[in-house]
């Protein structure tokens, strides 16, 4: 008998063994199941976060900001400062010759009784439906310029419980939402939109809190930051849109990341342990048939296989039932991190690494139990 | 006692195995130990604010700035209030690894509005002082600041009224802690602040803290300030001091399930994890087991040994692991993005006890069926299983 053969030989009969001793067989399923359970669930904020940051842009968008500002909120940029950059080289312009440019307005609201996130109205411009391409009227209409109408994200909807009909309190009286959206899941779906006219005459703002811009290209991003570096009396810098929105999640997406890594390293510690301890349990349960194959002429390596793959197929299994947890709680769930609403998200980077573990977990726990088996001394085996 | 020995041999028959369960149940306590960190701290600085005090800002806050200065005269009129301090941050970085800090300017009302634990002559210094800045020992310790020293915050264009990008400060004081800001704090002169804005801005700040007294509840307070408020150019919104922390915690996502989710896992690890391993060495010790009470062993001190045997590597694990959990609080800590004032999980000794007696109640819980199966069968049919 070959020792491929062997080795399959034993490791079924060791599979086919594990029926009569599931006890010990789900320590070692359910410790994986909730290493790659609890660590998904954290990495799906991750991900849900990155997706709303890339999604719904045109890699062809830039946004101007005022120079060192701490995010957009806190930016102001002058009405003379939009109206000069339109002679900015590099820009695209619209089957009517005009730029696509819109000098956007940001203003916070502060809802009673919610705490748990900032919601913004955006002011934006009659360009703006060219800067944003996945952006659709999910129900109601588009708000009017000159009336004093919101438009609501999904984003914004899902977690401040706002729809179409409800009103809004501004500085100058109560704004029915007219009309929902989506945007592809991207961040604009976390606010309100509403006309900037209209909104910077609520406000009495003489301000813009950034510029967003259509270049030709992705590559005239150069030559379009270049021009507004050498405008110095401008006050304002660039940035692509896609980096900007990329940078303003950067901080939350590391923290998490960490955080699930952190919380994953210290369950999985505990279930190496769990299942180093089950594994020399069922070695010692199995020494009087582990011997028995010895003396029938089995090598010591595809015993020691027949551990490993006994591990492995259990740790896998609980990696599927860990995904399919996380995959259950909180997938598609909706969430807020200070002011980007996100939906929870499984990645198949991230279940692969999941899988990656649960092995990793399997045959670090199953090398001491491999060893012990494979040395069992045989008259000493056959007493036990 | 006497059965020490006894319990304490059967414990390192498998010494591997021993060491293998407690380690295991020291990882999951970790983990543990430090979610229960985590919401202790919060749930601490929540209720750890005085419940009497109120923060007043725009309702539609700009980039400009919230309030008119203007509004303190009038909010010291309102019936329940005690004291009235206005403030207004300065946020930016600076040096060349880009720090980031924010310093709080305040006026002379903030020292009875939000008591800082500053003495007089320091609090003096400052208001006398127009570009001076206080720094809590943490806050110093962080940026890397001493008395003396000059923090050129370089601020977003457009802040300051002379067109420059730059807002220096000078460290005039060490001061000690607050709890209101686990990172600690920056305290500057509101003057200083208002006359660098741009002229338009001036008068401008970023809201008020209020100081209400004894008699009144906040709620009824902040409802008749943001009522007298609300048809002026700047309409307010007042909140309790204590709700506005408990935004701090909601501001990093649902941590309070993440956090259960986490605990709930690492427990029910190491409570499966222990329940088997005792089960399979009860099983595997049944002889022995029948021998004892063959010897004159009650049920009851059987089953005393069976729980002390997994109680001992229980509560021992347990408490390592809270001891590494206490170490090891800051780490994700440092993860955190800049400017949230977001507390580090503290391990207190009542999370050591919580520990303790989780560990007690895994121990009873690992051993009940162990149990149930000793108290089902006679002396004969323990020494026949063998």
């Amino acid at each position: 008998m070959s020792l491929l053969a062997q080795s399959v030989a034993v490791a079924r009969v060791n599979v086919m063994g594990l029926v009569s001793r599931p006890g010990s067989a789900l320590v070692v399923v359910l410790g994986v199941a909730c290493v790659v359970g609890v660590m998904l669930s954290v990495l799906s904020i991750v991900v849900g976060l990155q997706l709303a940051a890339r999604s719904g842009t045109d890699p062809r968008n830039a946004i101007v900001l005022a120079t060192d500002a701490l995010g957009e909120g806190a930016s102001q940029v002058s009405r003379d400062a939009c109206s000069t950059l339109l002679q900015a080289p590099g820009l695209a312009h619209g089957p009517d010759g005009r730029a696509i440019l819109d000098c956007e307005i940001l203003q916070s609201l502060q809802l009673e009784g919610f705490g748990g996130g900032m919601l913004y109205v955006r002011g934006v411009g009659d360009r703006a439906s060219g800067l944003y391409p996945d952006f659709k009227i999910t129900s109601g209409h588009a708000f009017r310029p000159g009336i004093h109408e919101l438009m609501v994200g999904a984003g914004a909807q899902a977690i401040f419980k706002l729809k179409v009909g409800d009103t809004v309190i501004m500085p100058d009286g109560e704004w029915p939402i007219v009309g929902s959206f989506s945007s592809g899941g991207g961040m604009l779906e976390s606010q309100l939109l509403a006309d900037g006219a209209t909104l910077s005459a609520s406000t009495r703002g003489d301000h813009f809190n950034s510029v967003l811009v259509q270049l030709e290209k992705p590559d005239r991003f150069d030559a379009f930051s270049g021009w507004i570096a050498g405008n110095p009396a401008l006050a304002v810098a660039a940035e692509p849109q896609v980096e900007f929105y990329r940078r303003s999640v950067g901080g939350w997406v590391d923290f998490y990341t960490s955080l699930a890594f952190f919380i994953a390293s210290i369950l999985a510690l505990g279930a190496l342990l769990g299942s180093i301890n089950v594994l020399y349990g069922r070695v010692r349960a199995r020494t009087q048939e582990i011997v028995t194959l010895r003396i029938f002429g089995f090598g010591a390596a595809p015993i020691a296989v027949s551990v490993l793959v006994e591990a492995l197929l259990l740790a896998l299994l609980g990696a599927l039932i860990g995904i399919a947890c996380a995959w259950l709680l909180v997938n598609s769930k909706r969430s807020i991190v200070v002011s980007t609403t996100f939906q929870f998200s499984l990645s198949a980077h991230f279940v692969l690494v999941g899988f990656a573990w649960a092995a990793v977990i399997a045959l670090a726990g199953s090398i001491l139990p491999a060893l012990r088996a494979v040395r069992l001394p045989i008259t000493a085996g056959l007493r036990a | 006692m006497k059965y020490l020995p006894l319990i304490a041999a059967t414990l390192w028959r498998r010494p591997v195995e021993t060491i293998l369960t407690f380690l295991a149940v020291t990882a999951g306590f970790m983990l543990f130990a430090s979610m229960m960190g985590l919401n202790v701290t919060y749930r601490r600085a929540v209720e750890s604010v005085p419940d009497n005090r109120l923060l007043v800002v725009a309702r539609f806050p700009g980039p400009s700035g919230g309030l008119p200065i203007g509004m303190e005269e009038r909010l010291r009129r309102v019936p329940g209030v005690a004291a009235v301090g206005a403030w207004a941050s300065v946020c930016g970085h600076f040096g060349a690894d880009e720090k980031f800090a924010c310093v709080f300017n305040v006026d002379e009302g903030m020292r009875e509005a939000l008591p800082f634990p500053i003495e007089a002559s320091d609090w003096k210094r400052l208001m006398e002082t127009l570009d001076g800045a206080l720094l809590s020992r943490k806050a110093a310790e962080r940026l890397g600041l001493k008395v003396g020293d000059t923090i050129p915050l370089v601020v977003s264009a457009g802040a300051r009224g002379d067109g420059s990008n730059s807002w220096p400060y000078q460290v005039i004081g060490i001061v000690p802690e607050s709890p209101e800001w686990a990172h600690g704090y920056r305290v500057g002169n509101l003057k200083y602040f208002q006359n660098n804005r741009p002229l338009p801005l001036q008068g401008m700040i970023g809201g008020f803290r209020v100081g209400l007294s004894d008699r009144v509840t906040v709620n009824e307070v902040a409802r008749s300030i943001d009522h007298y408020f609300a048809n002026s150019g700047t309409p307010t919104r007042s909140y309790s001091a204590r709700e506005e922390a408990s935004y701090a915690q909601s501001s990093i996502g649902d941590l309070a399930l993440l956090t259960r989710l986490v605990a709930g896992a690492g427990l029910f690890l190491i409570l499966y994890l222990t329940a088997n391993v005792l089960a399979r060495e009860v099983k595997e010790r049944t002889a022995e087991l029948g021998v004892l009470q063959a010897l004159g062993f009650t049920n009851l001190q059987l089953m005393g040994l069976v729980c002390a045997e997994a109680a001992i590597p229980c509560v021992l694990g347990a408490e390592l692991g809270t001891g590494l959990a206490a170490m090891l609080t800051s780490v994700p800590d440092g993860w955190l993005p800049k400017g949230f004032n977001i507390p580090e999980a503290t391990v207190s000794w009542a999370v050591f006890v919580a520990a303790a007696g989780a560990a007690v109640v895994l121990a009873l819980g690992s051993s009940a069926l162990p149990i149930l199966m000793l108290w089902r069968r006679r002396p004969a049919e323990l020494l026949a299983a063998s």
